[in-house]
């Protein structure tokens, strides 16, 4: 009885063409809804393109004067110049005789500080390599049932 | 029934409504594309453009960290001539075409004939200046700008100014020519070195147009230097923003140099060369212990950031191709002798009490030598014979060698051999081997004065390393260490053999710091115990043979002769205040020592040994 009511309902044309034009609007919205995603994924895309554009651009300024400050400092401390300040300032170089060598007890030599890295050392490297982005949504869904059925195990 | 026939109907209206809006979409993608001239699409250079990512050449750097050889920026400035012409605007061409001209000195014959030639053609771009630099470009700039505002120019004694103040700000800014239409400026790293023309024969220098090392440390090591300025299309898409070219930087090089050394070392040769009247010179300071070059000074030396100028192409291109002497053969004289002797020692065929009757001439090979003065000399021994510089005595111990044993010696310190040092152009020098069909024994005789043979200062120096530092011979070098990317290389100290044992060498030392407190040599410094010993060699002129009016005179010496510190060479060449070594090179060993004991903190003798105890 309830079976042939299900039937009857179903087939009622009224019923399947209200179907068919619910499916085709649900397709819509979701094609709208996944464009709408894909204009959102996308503005964010130019919007970091232009960004690292930008970036780009300020690292080569940064680039060109840095070479410059670097090039004025060079200049600026140049042998001749130091040493004609040197001059001005009332100093000239000495002759070994007028060097005073005293001897402080206790006193050793350090060794040499390295401020570079040296061959054998490598930098640190942050690997950022979570499980999480190896792992599909129906795998995450089947853990966390599994993590919300275990206390009800072996009952 | 009719209720039924409505909702089709309706259905049916919508359906014809979505699939007309659905066609009409399809239609006008259809349309676009078969309809559209692919003329109107806008040009390709609209998309995008050529980018070149700012590569640093590789610094040059001495052992403390000063800089040798830097970057610094260049501007190529660009004018758009045919833009005027099209606009009726004769008079700014001509204006920018005579600022150009004044600011940026064009000297180029051809671009001089365009850019003056009147009516001028219709050439699109043309770059007035390929190397602008920051202030010249913005002196440029400025007059631009005031001859647009209608600002004349100022006038110093009927003249126009020279030019405008520049602040240290606007010195290291890059300029931004975008407010001219018709001017573009682009920025490029070119080579810098601030030190102008000191240690300039180690460095050599990079070709502005082809970015090529040539000599020295640029020239040996361009392609590690070398900053690889990618250029490649880069779209404006910012979709497309990685594909823009990144920077590949070449990488730093340190050296053994001590700038404040070098300088000093410089000094002191060209105050020779100049008092003199030499035409030429190197000294070369080594630590004999690790091979380390401290200084290395070259005479004459040119300005490399003019590398092309006039002056400097005699000492840049001269006919013999060097640029520095001391990587250059030449026939050093009696400095050889320091190595004739070592052999014979350690060979065990003469000791330094060893006895010879200098009877003033020896013949060898059917070739008659004398001593310098061309003298008799007497009894002598091995000491004497080097304190007094004998050539018939060491022909005579060359003799007692005899050739096989002698060259391989001379084989075994490195002779005809490439030291291997990283510069540009070292020569191997020239030795004969005994076998060879052009060989005759008197050159054994002349060779142990270090006639006929054709060796490099920096091969004397590591030769001379084994007798300073007990023994064992150490390669000579002047990289101290290759930084790149944030790792550092360094090369280890290079033991290259043993050519005579630790006894011999320091037999050797002991004589010939005995023989030079014995002469009261101009080579000494009070407090320091020096070993060394002269040279003065003819020089060959060809057609003429050998003339002694023209030598080279060497020194070379080493000390402390108990713990080496230091090992210098001087060479000057072709003095005409002297010809004798003893006279000319010793005293600049001497003033090079002065210098080396206080820069190395190295004390007086009596005081290091006091202060070890």
């Amino acid at each position: 009885m309830t079976e042939s009511l299900n039937q009857a309902y179903s087939n009622s044309p009224r019923r399947k063409k209200l179907q068919i034009i619910g499916s085709v609007f649900m397709a819509i919205v979701i094609a709208a809804v996944m464009l709408i995603l894909y204009l959102v994924v996308s503005a964010r895309v130019v919007s970091m393109g232009r960004q690292l554009q930008q970036a780009k651009d300020e690292i080569d300024q940064l680039v060109y004067q840095g070479v410059n400050y670097r090039n004025q400092i060079a200049q600026l401390s140049r042998f001749d110049v130091m040493e004609l300040k040197a001059v001005e300032m009332g100093f000239r170089a000495p002759y070994p005789g007028e060097v005073f060598y005293v001897p402080v007890p206790g006193y050793k030599l350090g060794p040499e500080t390295h401020v570079e890295i040296l061959q054998d050392t490598r930098p640190a490297v942050i690997n950022v390599n979570l499980l999480e982005y190896h792992q599909s949504l129906i795998d995450w869904v089947g853990e966390q049932l599994n993590n919300i059925l275990r206390p009800f195990e072996g009952l | 029934m009719s209720e039924k026939i409505t909702y089709n109907w309706r259905f049916i209206t919508i359906a014809l409504l979505y699939s007309l809006f659905g066609l009409a979409i399809i239609a006008q993608m259809v349309r676009i594309q078969l309809t559209v001239n692919s003329g109107d699409l806008p040009s390709p250079s609209l998309l995008g453009q050529w980018e070149t990512a700012a590569s640093r050449r590789g610094l040059i750097l001495d052992r403390n960290g000063h800089l040798l050889a830097g970057n610094q920026t260049a501007y190529a400035v660009d004018v758009n001539f045919s833009e005027f012409y099209q606009s009726g605007e004769i008079e700014e061409v001509k204006m920018l075409a005579d600022l150009a001209i004044e600011v940026f000195g064009i000297n180029n014959q051809y671009l001089l004939e365009f850019l003056r030639e009147e009516p001028r053609p219709l050439t699109k771009n043309i770059t007035v200046e390929r190397f602008a630099s920051q202030e010249d470009l913005l002196n440029f700039l400025a007059l631009v700008d005031n001859y647009y505002a209608g600002i004349p120019r100022e006038l110093v004694d009927g003249e126009p100014s020279e030019g405008i103040a520049i602040s240290l700000e606007e010195r290291v800014e890059v300029i931004d020519c975008s407010h001219l239409i018709r001017v573009s400026c682009t920025p490029h790293l070119i080579r810098s070195y601030p030190e102008k023309k000191l240690a300039s024969n180690i460095i050599g220098f990079v070709m502005r147009d082809s970015k090529q090392g040539q000599l020295g440390i640029e020239g040996k090591y361009d392609s590690t230097l070398f900053g690889n300025d990618r250029t490649l299309w880069a779209l404006w898409d910012p979709h497309k923003a990685d594909q823009a070219p990144d920077p590949d930087d070449g990488a730093n090089i340190i050296l053994t140099i001590d700038s404040v050394l070098q300088a000093d070392v410089e000094n002191i040769l060209d105050k020779t060369i100049q008092k003199t009247g030499a035409v030429a010179g190197t000294v070369i300071v080594m630590d004999p212990q690790t091979g380390e070059i401290l200084a290395m000074a070259s005479s004459p030396r040119a300005d490399i950031n003019q590398y092309w100028f006039d002056d400097y192409l005699d000492i840049i291109n001269n006919h013999e191709n060097v640029f520095n002497y001391a990587i250059r053969s030449y026939e050093p004289g009696s400095v050889v002798k320091v190595l004739t002797m070592a052999a014979a020692l350690d060979a065990g065929v003469v000791e330094p009490n060893t006895e010879f009757i200098d009877e003033g001439e020896i013949e060898i090979g059917g070739v008659t030598i004398k001593n310098w003065n061309e003298k008799a000399w007497g009894p002598q021994n091995m000491t004497s014979c080097m304190q007094n510089s004998l050539n018939v005595c060491l022909a005579w111990v060359a003799t007692e060698l005899e050739s096989e044993q002698f060259y391989n010696y001379f084989q075994d310190f490195g002779f005809g051999q490439m030291t291997g040092i990283e510069l540009s152009g070292e020569a191997p020098g020239l030795v004969k081997s005994y076998w060879s069909p052009d060989y005759t024994r008197s050159e054994l005789g002349t060779n142990a004065f270090g006639q006929g043979i054709e060796i490099t200062p920096i091969q004397m120096v590591k030769a001379i390393s084994a007798i300073a530092n007990k023994g064992e011979m150490v390669a000579p070098r002047i990289i101290h260490s290759i930084v790149d990317d944030g790792y550092r290389y360094t090369p280890p100290k290079t033991v290259v053999g043993h050519p005579v044992s630790a006894e011999t060498a320091q037999t050797l030392t002991d004589m010939l710091q005995e023989s030079l407190q014995n002469e009261s040599s101009l080579a000494l410094v009070p407090g320091y115990s020096l070993a060394g010993k002269t040279g003065t060699a003819e020089i060959y002129v060809p057609g003429q043979g050998y003339k002694s009016t023209a030598t080279n005179t060497s020194f070379v010496g080493w000390g402390p002769t108990d713990d080496p510190k230091f090992l210098v060479y001087v060479w000057v060449s072709k003095p005409s205040a002297s010809i004798w070594g003893s006279e000319i090179a010793a005293p600049v060993f001497s003033k090079v020592v002065e210098k080396l004991v206080i820069h190395l903190g190295i004390p007086p003798d009596a005081v290091r040994v006091a202060l070890e105890e």
